[in-house]
């Protein structure tokens, strides 16, 4: 069949726009290479987390810093979706994550302080509801828990930054049987084992005299994959403290459940999502794209749509390639890329240098309603938008603006998307091959 | 001030002064060795790994090509443990002279290193990835070693004969008494304070620093410091030292190392030894005569570029660093300059260091007015894990056979939790000490998981301050960083997107408590490199001025 929006890739800014497409009643499709970022995310919301990037201190008022910095980067992606936008895409989110079963708090007006897993306090906007206790740490007594054999958390160094910044923490290691036995290589495996009644009794026991008289117990983010809210649950039950989850090294499982859940609620809307389909190819008709290619087992696949969203992510997510000698390319729909002219200016010679590195900040130019653009300045396809870190202008692991800029840059791609798009567009046959 | 007396003060913890260390210390002589950074900190820790068979100087430098393949041999005795013996291949290419291949040969006979010519099908039989086009081949004894290993194993025979080692020790001057030199007053680096050091005979083994060591003796020594880059990819695509069969010259050796290839090197003169660039177009360079071997090999994905700078030793200008000769110098101040009690050893290559020792302390016995003969030729290196360190198939087996997968700090080299707590409870100073032990955070992800792991360890273990534990990070971080920028593109610049997600977006590492500090020990980390002179690819060698 014919859908009215296909959108390609999976991440924050792929499941946004399908999610806002598919609740308006269109008939969307995701195509992705795989998984997207949120396996990497923390499974936190970051809007604006420090501004200008690299400063010192963290944004107090992420609507106020965005505000401002809107004016100051009109071209940057926040320029192009707008406040309004962001505001309510932030609110859809935290709507569709409820329905597929995991709990965000926060508003646009104020960033939360939560615990990284150095023990940096690290604002963000859009809390999850594990860890929401986090944002206490600087009153009472903290305990941090780590789990003896897993080599992706040390609550040693958690503890030591948290105590640098004035909290009272301390760390215990839980030497679980189980953990020793079965040698859980990633997070992913230690969450589904905690899945296991028994598994979680050890980890209680294991640590419970420890957590007497704490006002909270930092866990690393294990609590459970399909089950994590019984698994929390056992354990604020059994150690009677609130407990929260401090995200790991990827793979992420806070990031993987949050995949989960919006996935589930894309599904429940009617969308369809097929992952493991890279877009190689593409029709075109003048100025409208018509379809695009997916490697199939043995030979290409056609995928046609009225409209078409590329949301394939920067050079982490693989939307964009760069060249040893310099060029940069977009790399499902060969959209023309706006980077850095040369090599020699794409990297500060500082790997942390507060303003970043040039190349990281390359991407689609797009107009106001998310249309990548030519170098003239005009739109490439008039049915084609884009949204998220495939976009150029933003910096975001400095300014900490992954999520917002993804969930609203998204958002304002299918409502350019949806602008163009009537009921009566919709095609019931299937197309001709 | 602590003070120290000693036979011996060797300035120097590369290969060469920790080879005089241990040979001085096998002939009973008290010992202190000093060095500013870490142990193989300088061109040793920043080479190929290349045992050479001397085929690379044959035809040009036959003087450097017999001490070689003597040489190779003993080590091969000695050090098995750090050496892999691939063998080597020198390949006619298309664009290579063949009448060459004659004179090779010729000249390989003359010097007496083996070499037997075997057919185009033969080599590509047992080296698929040659150009099927190659004309003709060379097989030779090279061999891949070890360099941060046999260092380690050679300072640790020297010091159970009683050496000691003090790395972080940088000497500020060398104290002199009526023209003679009396020993060096050194700064602790760590401690931040200095040691006067006292010996009979001073040995400057301080490689492309030679020049400066002299000096404070007010002798002169022309040491020119020759840059080599080399490049890294990430896997073997090779398994046997591929040579191109001409005279020496830029990217024409690739050699197979642990889990990686790495090709070299380039050859250009620069004025400081501490600080140089790494260009694009020498990266370029490398890749693409790399090629002309190995069709396919500009597209393997590269995971780092570097460059140690050579001890070049002449005593006049040269124009071209490539002419000087690879054989090495010892100086005799005393003759030389009318300066007692100081010598330096320099020029020279890793294969050599040994004999390099053996000479420098057979010169030591005679200033010293006594005769005690050499074993290092004869006396193994003291076995550091026991087995073929070397091979890559045997460390994943132990892994696997122990069940040690979720052990692994740093799963692209496959180093577990015991090795980098051994290392930091040892006392390494920094995690790039750790790195050249252990070879932490040199595969694929350049230290994108194994940063924080190993971080995490070490204040789980130590449980030092804070701040040091934060600085170690960002400090790991920014010495991986030197070696990326010349080489990210494609999937290593994906990787290291994925470090900026990791240590700036879920880590928040920008917003680290260092308290201030910023720690004497890695601050060359942050200067950057001077360019290279803007002779681009055309004239890879460049003028070195007076």
């Amino acid at each position: 069949m014919i859908y009215d929006v296909l959108v390609i890739g999976a991440g924050f800014a792929g499941l946004s726009a399908a999610l806002h497409a598919a609740q308006s009643g269109a008939r969307t499709e995701i195509l992705a290479k795989g998984i997207g970022s949120t396996h990497w995310a923390a499974g936190w919301v970051d809007v604006l987390g420090y501004w200008p990037a690299g400063s010192a201190e963290p944004v107090v008022s992420p609507r106020d810093a965005v505000r401002q910095l809107i004016v100051e980067r009109p071209e940057h992606p926040y320029g192009r979706a707008g406040i309004e936008v962001l505001d309510h895409a932030l609110s859809a989110f935290c709507a569709h994550a409820a329905a597929g079963g995991l709990v965000y708090d926060g508003t646009l007006d104020r960033n939360v302080l939560l615990v990284t897993p150095a023990g940096v306090r690290r604002p963000t906007c859009l809390v999850p509801r594990a860890m929401a206790a986090a944002a206490g740490v600087a009153d009472g007594k903290t305990v941090v828990v780590g789990i003896a054999g897993m080599r992706d958390f040390y609550p040693e160094y958690v503890v030591a930054n948290l105590q640098a910044q004035g909290c009272a923490a301390t760390p215990v290691i839980a030497d679980m049987p189980s953990v020793r036995t079965r040698r859980p290589q990633t997070t992913v495996i230690l969450a589904m084992m905690l899945e296991d009644r028994a598994v979680r009794d050890e980890l209680i026991r294991g640590i419970a005299s420890a957590a007497r008289g704490a006002d909270r117990v930092g866990f690393p983010a294990v609590l459970g994959v399909g089950r994590h809210r019984e698994v929390t649950e056992d354990l604020e039950r059994g150690l009677g403290v609130p407990v929260f989850e401090i995200p790991t090294l990827p793979p992420s499982v806070s990031g993987y459940r949050l995949f989960e859940a919006l996935r589930r609620r894309f599904v429940e809307l009617g969308g369809r999502i097929t992952i493991g389909a890279e877009v190689v190819t593409r029709w075109a008709d003048g100025d409208r794209l018509v379809g695009v290619g997916t490697e199939a087992a043995a030979r290409t696949q056609r995928h046609s749509a009225g409209a078409f969203v590329v949301a394939t992510g920067g050079f982490l997510g693989g939307g964009l390639v760069a060249a040893p000698d310099g060029g940069v390319r977009e790399t499902a729909l060969g959209l023309p890329v706006q980077a850095p002219p040369d090599r020699s200016s794409w990297f500060d010679p500082r790997v942390l240098a507060p303003q970043g590195h040039a190349v990281f900040r390359a991407g689609l130019a797009v107009n106001g309603e998310m249309q990548p653009l030519d170098a003239r300045g005009a739109a490439v396809y008039r049915n084609v938008w884009a949204a998220g870190s495939v976009l150029a202008g933003a910096n975001e692991w400095r300014e900490k603006s992954h999520e917002g800029l993804a969930l609203a840059t998204g958002e304002q791609a299918a409502r350019g998307v949806l602008a163009g798009w009537d009921a009566s567009q919709r095609s019931e046959t299937d197309v001709p091959r | 001030m602590r003070r120290l007396d000693t036979d011996v003060l060797v300035i120097g913890g590369g290969s060469t002064g920790t080879g005089v260390a241990r040979d001085a210390a096998m002939r009973g002589f008290r010992t202190v060795l000093v060095e500013k950074r870490d142990l193989t900190h300088g061109t040793t820790g920043r080479y190929h790994g290349l045992l050479h068979s001397g085929g690379r100087y044959v035809v040009k430098d036959p003087v450097s090509a017999r001490e070689c393949i003597a040489e190779n041999r003993v080590l091969r005795r000695t050090m098995p443990h750090c050496i892999e013996d691939t063998g080597g291949f020198f390949v006619v290419t298309p664009s290579d002279d063949p009448a060459f291949g004659d004179r090779f040969k010729a000249a390989c006979e003359t010097c007496g290193v083996p070499c037997e010519e075997i057919s185009p099908a033969e080599a590509l039989r047992r080296e698929p990835r040659l150009n099927p086009k190659i004309q003709r081949v060379f097989a030779v004894p090279d061999a891949s070693a070890d360099s941060f290993l046999a260092t380690h194993a050679v300072a640790e025979s020297a010091r159970a004969h009683g050496a000691q080692i003090l790395t972080y020790h940088e000497v500020r001057e060398l104290v002199r008494s009526n023209g003679v030199v009396k020993g060096a007053r050194v700064h602790d680096m760590v401690a931040d304070e200095d040691v006067d050091i006292e010996a009979a005979i001073t040995v400057n083994a301080s490689g492309a620093w030679a020049g400066r060591i002299a000096n404070l003796a007010g002798c002169r020594v022309n040491v020119i410091p020759g840059k080599g880059v080399m490049v890294a990819i990430n896997h073997r695509f090779v398994n046997t030292v591929v040579n191109r069969c001409k005279l020496p010259s830029d990217g024409d050796i690739v050699v197979p190392s642990h889990s990686v290839c790495v090709i070299g090197t380039t050859d250009q003169g620069v004025p400081d030894p501490e600080h140089y660039g790494i260009e694009a177009w020498e990266v370029r360079l490398l890749l693409d005569e790399g090629e002309k071997m190995l069709p396919g090999f500009s597209a393997a994905r590269v995971l780092r570029a570097w460059a140690g700078v050579r001890p070049l030793y002449s005593e006049e200008t040269v124009a071209k660093t490539r002419e000087v000769s690879r054989t090495y110098t010892l100086l005799d101040h005393e003759a030389r300059d009318g300066v007692g009690g100081l010598v330096t050893i320099t020029g020279g290559k890793w294969t050599t260091f040994r004999q390099m020792a053996e000479v420098t302390v057979d010169a030591v016995c005679r200033k010293l007015g006594t005769q005690r003969p050499c074993r290092t030729h004869t006396e193994p290196l003291p076995q550091m894990e026991g087995g073929k360190y070397y091979t890559l198939g045997e460390g994943l087996q132990r892994i696997e056979s122990a069940h040690e997968m979720s052990e692994l700090v740093c799963e692209c080299e496959l180093v577990t939790r015991d090795r980098v707590e051994h290392v930091l409870e040892a006392g390494a100073e920094t995690l790039d000490d750790v790195r050249r032990d252990v070879r932490l955070g040199m595969g694929p992800c350049q230290g994108g998981f194994c940063t924080y792991r190993t971080v995490g360890l070490l204040q789980a273990r130590l449980g030092q301050p804070v701040e040091k534990a934060n600085l170690a990070l960002l400090d790991f971080l920014q010495e991986r960083w030197k070696g990326l920028q010349a080489i990210l593109w494609g999937e290593q610049l994906q990787q290291a997107c994925l470090d900026e997600l990791i240590y700036l977006g879920l880590m928040n590492a920008d917003h680290l408590e260092v308290g201030g500090r910023k720690s004497p020990l890695t601050d060359f980390f942050y200067t950057a490199g001077t360019p290279a002179p803007a002779a681009g690819p055309a004239s890879p060698g460049t003028e070195v001025g007076s």
